[in-house]
């Protein structure tokens, strides 16, 4: 078993943000919740893939969907394969049952065998994402994964370059912007959230990315702080820059269940 | 921070000069030997303050330079010699001291008596009721009271304290540009800022941490 440094604090971050997202979507029913950001490279997809992860290992069943058609990075992180998504979807090129992968995660993390994520990649490129995503096909994929999942996490683009999540936005539960500390403008996050509340988006709330020490004086509350002592098992980890998430002991391809889909 | 701080002690001393200076002084006596008991002495003094006065501005002058120059032999130009030398009356008193500053300690011993004796020969040279030429100083008694002595240690040239204060100086510098930089920052700092400009909960504050990819790892 490869040895290597794991801070907690990330994982109870991640945990906490799950632990609060539960709260803010208690009164919901099969929610689907926007992943996006102000800008590009503030973490979004490490967040979203994170806590995809962590509601796994909770025993909730989670659909991920990369719905950045432009820049697509998720199957990168989860190991997957994207020759076939949303695109080919939404076009009607193949069946959502094709399309979907199931993801599993290593008993270390859920804590027995079996649970897992599902995972809908991008698919091929096309050269009008904000229309492809602006139509009742979107919707009705959004509804027909939000049906047999306890939660479905959209990783979007960021808000101010393109459009696509503004489109999103409204046809989802919720949205979360994720910003990175000492990089984000306050001013760059408050336009996004201008333009998602604008686009009938509903907000649940900021993830402060990227917090560094010097700038903790509001540690605990937040799931940060809680110093370095080693977990009791290796869990599921993801490089911060730029990162990978390998699941501990798993290869590098896909585990991907061939015939039969839960869902 | 610590680079503007040495960065500042480097200028300090760099400003600083390695030269050492030595100074001496003579003193002068003007006025008469006989100290009248005179109810008029009164109105006379502030005249010979004023002789006084006057004669401490004349004697730093490159006139009484050159004679001190030549009397002296020291291989020095006038001017450079009236600019090292300096006159000042000892307050409450017809005493001129005359001082010289100069890096060679002998030289310095040799300008001060030598301008000083100069002085005295010019005052004595002049004679009341002729033409007066550029360079005659008026006539009023004046003796050298006290030689300058030889200078056997050198001037500080405050080294240590510009250093001191060029060090202070660029920690002050870097200080101030660290507020600078903290006030015009505009990125988002804290959760509790983020909340309170937003209007919208903070879910989670993620810290900025790095991992041992498993890549390399099982590399």
């Amino acid at each position: 078993m490869p040895s290597r440094e794991q801070p907690t604090a990330f994982e109870e971050s991640i945990r906490i943000l799950r632990s609060n997202l539960d709260v803010a979507l208690a009164d919901i029913r099969q929610p689907s919740v926007v992943v996006t950001s102000a800008n590009p490279n503030e973490g979004k997809t490490v967040i979203s893939s994170n806590l995809a992860i962590s509601l796994a290992a909770a025993r909730q069943r989670v659909v991920l969907v990369d719905m950045d058609l432009r820049h697509p990075n998720l199957h990168r992180l989860l190991g997957a394969q994207n020759q076939f998504g949303v695109a080919e979807v939404l076009l009607g090129q193949r069946p959502l049952e094709d399309a979907l992968q199931y993801i599993e995660l290593p008993p270390q993390v859920a804590g027995r065998e079996g649970p897992g994520l599902y995972f809908l990649g991008t698919g091929a490129q096309v050269s009008n994402p904000t229309e492809l995503l602006d139509s009742g096909r979107t919707a009705r994929l959004l509804q027909r994964l939000a049906e047999q999942a306890d939660v479905v996490l959209l990783d979007t683009p960021p808000v101010l370059p393109v459009a696509d999540t503004l489109v999103l936005g409204r046809m989802a539960a919720g949205a979360i912007i994720v910003t990175e500390a000492r990089r984000t403008a306050i001013t760059a996050v408050q336009k996004a959230k201008e333009l998602l509340i604008r686009n009938q988006t509903r907000l649940l709330g900021v993830v402060v990315n990227k917090f560094q020490p010097r700038d903790a004086d509001y540690g605990y509350g937040y799931g940060y702080g809680y110093g370095d002592r080693r977990p009791p098992s290796d869990d599921i980890i993801v490089e911060h820059e730029g990162g990978h998430i390998h699941s501990n002991g798993a290869d590098s391809d896909p585990a991907v269940e061939g015939t039969d889909h839960p869902l | 921070m610590l680079v503007t701080t040495l960065v500042g002690a480097a200028v300090g001393y760099i400003t600083t000069s390695g030269a050492s200076e030595y100074r001496t002084s003579a003193q002068l006596y003007v006025g008469s030997r006989e100290i009248q008991q005179n109810p008029n002495l009164l109105y006379l003094e502030p005249g010979l303050n004023q002789v006084v006065a006057t004669f401490a501005e004349m004697i730093p002058s490159p006139v009484i330079a050159e004679k001190a120059i030549a009397e002296s032999g020291v291989p020095r130009s006038a001017p450079s010699v009236a600019g090292e030398t300096k006159a000042t009356v000892v307050t409450g008193t017809n005493l001129i001291e005359v001082t010289v500053t100069d890096p060679d300690p002998v030289v310095a011993q040799k300008l001060a008596n030598g301008v000083s004796g100069a002085f005295v020969n010019q005052i004595a040279a002049y004679e009341p009721g002729s033409a007066a030429q550029p360079g005659a100083v008026p006539s009023e008694p004046a003796y050298i009271f006290q030689t300058a002595p030889f200078p056997a240690a050198p001037l500080s040239n405050g080294l240590t304290r510009k250093v001191l204060l060029g060090g202070i100086f660029g920690f002050l510098v870097s200080v101030l540009l660290i507020m600078l930089l903290d006030y015009l920052d505009v990125t988002v700092k804290t959760a509790e800022e983020l909340e309170r400009r937003l209007d919208l909960p903070v879910l989670a504050v993620v810290p900025l941490s790095s991992f041992v990819s498993q890549k390399s790892s099982r590399a």
